[in-house]
């Protein structure tokens, strides 16, 4: 199965790549990248090893923090073009939309707390998304700046705890568990935080 | 003519769909390169549903975690083995607990995420934060001059 | 090995960071640099007008900082990028100064800037697929990621090694391309843009040492 997947990545990557070389529109670029990424993940699953799933991670994370970054620079730059960009602005006054968030949210992330680890972090993020984005089309202003730095140092403090966790292991290989304790409470956080804080942006 | 090439060079619109095109060529001849994989590989897999119905772990139940060097982890296997209280009280009730996304903070990728390869993680992460920051700054300053 | 004899090593479980001869002077140069950007003072520009008097800009602060940081990080990264013995990981180090690099270069609030900063953008997203697609098939034909191990093994691996060599120009080889393209050095804030140069050129040499050893 392995040469298969290989070569079916392969020419998901070729068409993808002759069609970046091709086209002429930035957005248009930016968003057949995503598709490159498709067959780089097919790449490093066909290997199909532990190791070969522990290696996704790195690599989705990486494209979608490429990808964040870039998307951030291509709308500066058409404002600075003196482009106007067009406002997502939509007028749903469905009743679902006042009631369910704070529910739904909750629900999530006392769910995700249970999970705990990776998965548990994304749980209690689509949570917050959800949350944001209802306040969001319902026309509330939910952006502040102190709130913003806020959630960005605290999840700058889980990433340093994360850090910790992972030298504790090889400087005191005792205290493991420890370690171990300290390392899954960063990733939550930061996780969560993370993807929360992009439900916050326009 | 060179000049006329060197200019149309220039442009940096250009460099990306070059660098793609290129790419793409290299990878056709890819396509005929003898592709295989060693059967003598890290951290291997069990046989496929090997172990279905006959642990609560299942498919991650692993005795033996082979590393590259074992000989600098010293607590290797141990954060495998590691279940929180809510992982164990799931555990005693259901052969499918592996199957589930009760993650914890143990487990086999969370062996190699967090200790055999920790450094790519934090690498990682370190990534996702400076793309953050790259961000974080543009989308404050939009609106100042 | 053609990097000279080895000082000692800090294993990090499977990825381990060794001194040798090559990486502990590229270490030493890299570290050095961050240290004078870190301590130096941006250059204020004086711009030629057109009409009228030449003006003087200055830098504000909440620029220079953020871009003092992403050359603080370009720097610790490639010093990184010297010592790493695991490919996945150096293919992380390039991107984390790729990354950083992109970083850089965006701070500048003008029109040519910003689109010299998001083509190269786009030119690392695209890299990241021969880089990790290497690695990744590097693992899969000699079932290790270790740059040790691999100078033991005798396994043909051209393809792969070409694939990852292209990963590494798209991804911080181009740079110094794209930072002369944003005219920077004549941009305010100038020093900050040698780090982009600086671990260009050391990650090059590196990515050879590695091609070269595997």
């Amino acid at each position: 199965m392995f040469y298969e997947t290989v070569i079916i990545s392969f020419i998901v990557g070729i068409l993808s790549l002759f069609a970046i070389g091709v086209q002429k529109n930035n957005l248009h670029a930016l968003i057949l990248t995503d598709l490159l990424e498709c067959s780089l993940l097919c790449i490093i699953a066909a290997v199909g090893t532990d190791l070969a799933e522990a290696l996704i991670l790195p690599g989705l994370v990486v494209s979608m923090a490429e990808i964040l970054a870039i998307a951030e620079v291509l709308v500066v730059r058409e404002k600075v073009r003196g482009k106007k960009l067009n406002d997502f602005k939509i007028n749903f006054d469905l009743e679902i939309l006042r009631t369910s968030p704070l529910f739904i949210s909750i629900i999530l992330v006392i769910y995700g707390a249970i999970l705990s680890g990776f998965t548990g972090g994304a749980v209690i993020a689509s949570g917050l998304l959800y949350y944001f984005f209802c306040k969001r089309v319902l026309g509330e202003n939910i952006i502040n700046r102190v709130k913003w730095v806020g959630i960005c140092g605290f999840s700058g403090i889980a990433w340093s705890l994360w850090i910790v966790g992972f030298l504790g292991f090889y400087l005191f290989p005792k205290y493991w568990l420890v370690f171990l304790l300290f390392a899954g409470l960063g990733l939550v956080i930061k996780v969560c935080s993370k993807l929360g804080l992009l439900g916050m942006a326009e | 003519m060179i000049g006329k090439i060197w200019n149309y060079l220039s442009k940096p619109e250009l460099v990306p769909r070059l660098f793609a095109i290129t790419l793409a060529i290299v990878f056709i001849f890819g396509l005929f390169w003898p592709i295989y994989k060693d059967n003598n590989q890290l951290y291997p897999k069990p046989e496929y549903h090997s172990q279905a119905l006959k642990t609560p772990l299942a498919p991650y139940d692993r005795s033996i975690v082979k590393a590259q060097y074992p000989q600098y982890l010293p607590d290797l296997g141990k954060i495998t083995s590691y279940l929180t209280p809510i992982a164990i009280f799931i555990k005693d009730r259901t052969l499918f607990f592996g199957t589930t996304i009760v993650s914890t903070p143990g487990g086999i990728l969370d062996e190699i995420l967090y200790y055999t390869r920790g450094m790519d993680t934090v690498l990682e992460s370190s990534i996702l934060l400076v793309a953050f920051i790259i961000f974080t700054w543009l989308y404050w300053n939009r609106e100042r001059d | 090995m053609i990097d000279g004899g080895i000082f000692g090593i800090v294993p990090f479980g499977d990825i381990i960071f060794k001194y040798s001869m090559f990486s502990t002077i590229g270490f030493v140069i890299a570290i050095t640099f961050t240290i004078l950007v870190y301590l130096t003072k941006p250059e204020k520009q004086l711009e030629a007008q057109k009409f009228g008097e030449d003006k003087l800009i200055d830098i504000p602060l909440h620029e220079l900082k953020n871009r003092r940081y992403m050359a603080i990080v370009c720097g610790i990264a490639t010093a990184g990028a010297m010592l790493t013995q695991d490919i996945f990981d150096f293919a992380l180090f390039l991107t984390l100064v790729g990354i950083a690099n992109i970083g850089i270069v965006s701070a500048v609030k003008r029109e040519h800037v910003l689109n010299a900063s998001f083509q190269y953008g786009l030119t690392s997203i695209i890299a990241t697929l021969p880089l990790f697609g290497a690695s990744a098939l590097i693992l899969a034909k000699t079932g290790t990621l270790s740059i040790l191990e691999l100078h033991h093994l005798n396994k043909n691996l051209l393809f792969e090694k070409i694939l990852y060599g292209l990963g590494m120009a798209g991804e911080t080889g181009v740079a110094p391309y794209y930072a002369a393209k944003a005219e920077m050095f004549r941009a305010p804030g100038s020093p900050y843009i040698l780090m982009i140069h600086l671990s260009s050129l050391l990650l090059i040499v590196r990515t050879v040492e590695i091609l070269l050893t595997i």
